[in-house]
Order: structure tokens, then C-alpha cells, then sequence
């Protein structure tokens, strides 16, 4: 049997039935339309879960940053109000003051005086 | 590079128009393409599966999965080769995932058999022997006997050159010879 002989016969093979071709087209239109619905609630519910998502660690961020670097209220007097010198020794207290800080602290000690 | 499937009707759009159309949005265009390919590719699925309602389904599928992944193509005019593709991927996949019938045992039995042929059981020894094609040379076969495809658009729907292409239809050809017991007839 030749090639063109095979063919010919696989030819023979094929059937074309019809079909109800604009129910079938009805069909695809209507398929093709509830893939688009479905991907675009899809792709909707995946934006609002990331919008949802990044709003949440803002809102976790804020929380974190409030709790660790908020100012803490002070009990008595206000800070600005007075001076404390830590861990200094008296000597290293007068290094640490200016000369009119110097002169002021002279005069106080010698009208107490 | 793909060809354009020259419309019937020499006014008709090409399919790279249509393509460019509904991708605009237009929905006429939707609606031409669908009724180009609806009846090739429905008869395609049918000769894989075997019966109306699988095929119809598998068109469907073809034709909608087609659509949804249109932006993909870099060429609107090989919106033939991809539906194509896509009828023949998910036919061949309808068939792994079915369980052997026993209408198919049966075609592959007479296949097999050696009783002198008529020209009904020969043709129903070709009919078996075309489902026991690997299924590359199965959709060569396809595509070139009843699609009339030139073999270069072959190449584009089974996803090889034009060479393997005919090398592939060569050898579908030679395997059919054996199936159907012609060596040994000689």
C-alpha cells in the first residue's frame, strides 16, 4: 500500500457529524464569561487580602513603635525643671558647669555663708 | 512564524484581526472566531475521545481556555495552532485519565488479528491502529489528513519544526502499515 493509497483510506476514516453549533457557540460564550467573573472575584478577594494584610502589620508596626519609644509621664516635676548630675563626683560636678554656672553657685554658697 | 487561516469568504477578517478585535473588546469577533474553529475542533475531539458528549465538552474547553489565554500569543494569526493545541492536549488527557473501554480492547484486538482483510475490517484495522499511535504522531496524523494543515503549521500546533513534523507523519505512516499486518502480507 502507498503512502497516497494509506492516506486515502485514513480519509475514508473521518466523520463530521453536525452538532447543534450555535448551542455549542451559546456554551463557549457563556463558559468564557463565568471564567472572567470568577477570575476577576479572584483577583478582587486577593487585592482585599493584601490591602487587609498590609493594614494589619501598619497597624502592628504602630502598636510596637507606641509601646517602645513613647515619652513615659513623669510622676512629679517636670524634667526640663531640674538637673541632675548622675554618677559624678563633686569635682567632676564643677567641670561640668559653665564659668557664670560657677560664679552663680559662688555667690549663692557665700550669702549662705 | 505562524499563517493566518485564510477565511472562507474573502471579505472575512483573518484571525489576526479578530484577535486584535476582541482583545479590544470587541465581542463580534469573539463570536466569529468561535464559529471558525467550533466545528474543526469539535470534530478533532471527537476522532481523539470517541463519542458527542466528551467531544463537546472538550471543545468547549478548548475554545474558552483559548480565549482566557489569548494575550499569551505573540501573534494573533496562531490562534489556530493554539486551539488546536489546547483541543489536542486536553483530549489526550480526557484519555489518559479514562479507563480502557472495552470498545477500544476490541478495536485493538481486530488490529491485531490476521484474518484476510475486507475493506470494511480494513478500515476498522486503521481505525484501531490510528488510537495505538503514539499520541505525537497521532496528532500529526490528524492534523494533516483531516485538518489539511500544511506541515508547517503542523509543526506549530504539535510543538516541533516543520522538518519533524514530516519526519513525524513518515513514521505515523510506516507504524500503520505494521499495525494493520501489511509486512507481513507482502
Amino acid at each position: 500500500m502507498t503512502d497516497d493509497e494509506l492516506e486515502a483510506r485514513l480519509r475514508r476514516l473521518d466523520a463530521r457529524p453536525a452538532a447543534d453549533w450555535q448551542a455549542m457557540a451559546a456554551a463557549v460564550r457563556d463558559g468564557y464569561d463565568r471564567q472572567v467573573k470568577r477570575r476577576a472575584t479572584v483577583r478582587r478577594r486577593r487585592i482585599g487580602a493584601s490591602v487587609a494584610g498590609t493594614l494589619a502589620m501598619a497597624a502592628a508596626l504602630a502598636l510596637w513603635l507606641h509601646g517602645h519609644h513613647a515619652p513615659r509621664p513623669s510622676a512629679g516635676e517636670p524634667m526640663e525643671s531640674f538637673h541632675v548630675f548622675e554618677d559624678l563626683e563633686p569635682g567632676e560636678m564643677i567641670e561640668e558647669l559653665s564659668p557664670a554656672d560657677v560664679d552663680r553657685v559662688a555667690k549663692a554658697f557665700n550669702k549662705g555663708a | 512564524m505562524a499563517t493566518a487561516r485564510k477565511p472562507m469568504v474573502t471579505d472575512e477578517p483573518d484571525d489576526q484581526e479578530l484577535v486584535a478585535r476582541f482583545m479590544r473588546g470587541d465581542g463580534a469577533a469573539f463570536d466569529a472566531l468561535v464559529r471558525r474553529y467550533q466545528q474543526p475542533i469539535y470534530w478533532l475531539a471527537l476522532r481523539y475521545v470517541g463519542n458527542d458528549a466528551d467531544a463537546k465538552d472538550v471543545a468547549q474547553r478548548a475554545l474558552v481556555q483559548a480565549f482566557l489565554k489569548v494575550k499569551e500569543l505573540r501573534d494573533g494569526a496562531s490562534f489556530r495552532s493554539w486551539v488546536y493545541r489546547v483541543a489536542a492536549n486536553l483530549s489526550l488527557n480526557l484519555l489518559r485519565d479514562r479507563k480502557p473501554t472495552t470498545t477500544l480492547a476490541d478495536d485493538t484486538a481486530v488490529a491485531l488479528t490476521r484474518e484476510p482483510l475486507v475493506e470494511e475490517e480494513a478500515q476498522k484495522r486503521l481505525r484501531a491502529a490510528v488510537k495505538l499511535l503514539p499520541p505525537q504522531q497521532r496528532l500529526v496524523v490528524e492534523l494533516r489528513i483531516y485538518e489539511e494543515l500544511p506541515f508547517a503549521a503542523v509543526g506549530e500546533v504539535a510543538d516541533c519544526s516543520e522538518e519533524s513534523a514530516k519526519v513525524s507523519f513518515h513514521h505515523a505512516l510506516k507504524k500503520l502499515r505494521v499495525l494493520m499486518n501489511e509486512e507481513n502480507d507482502q
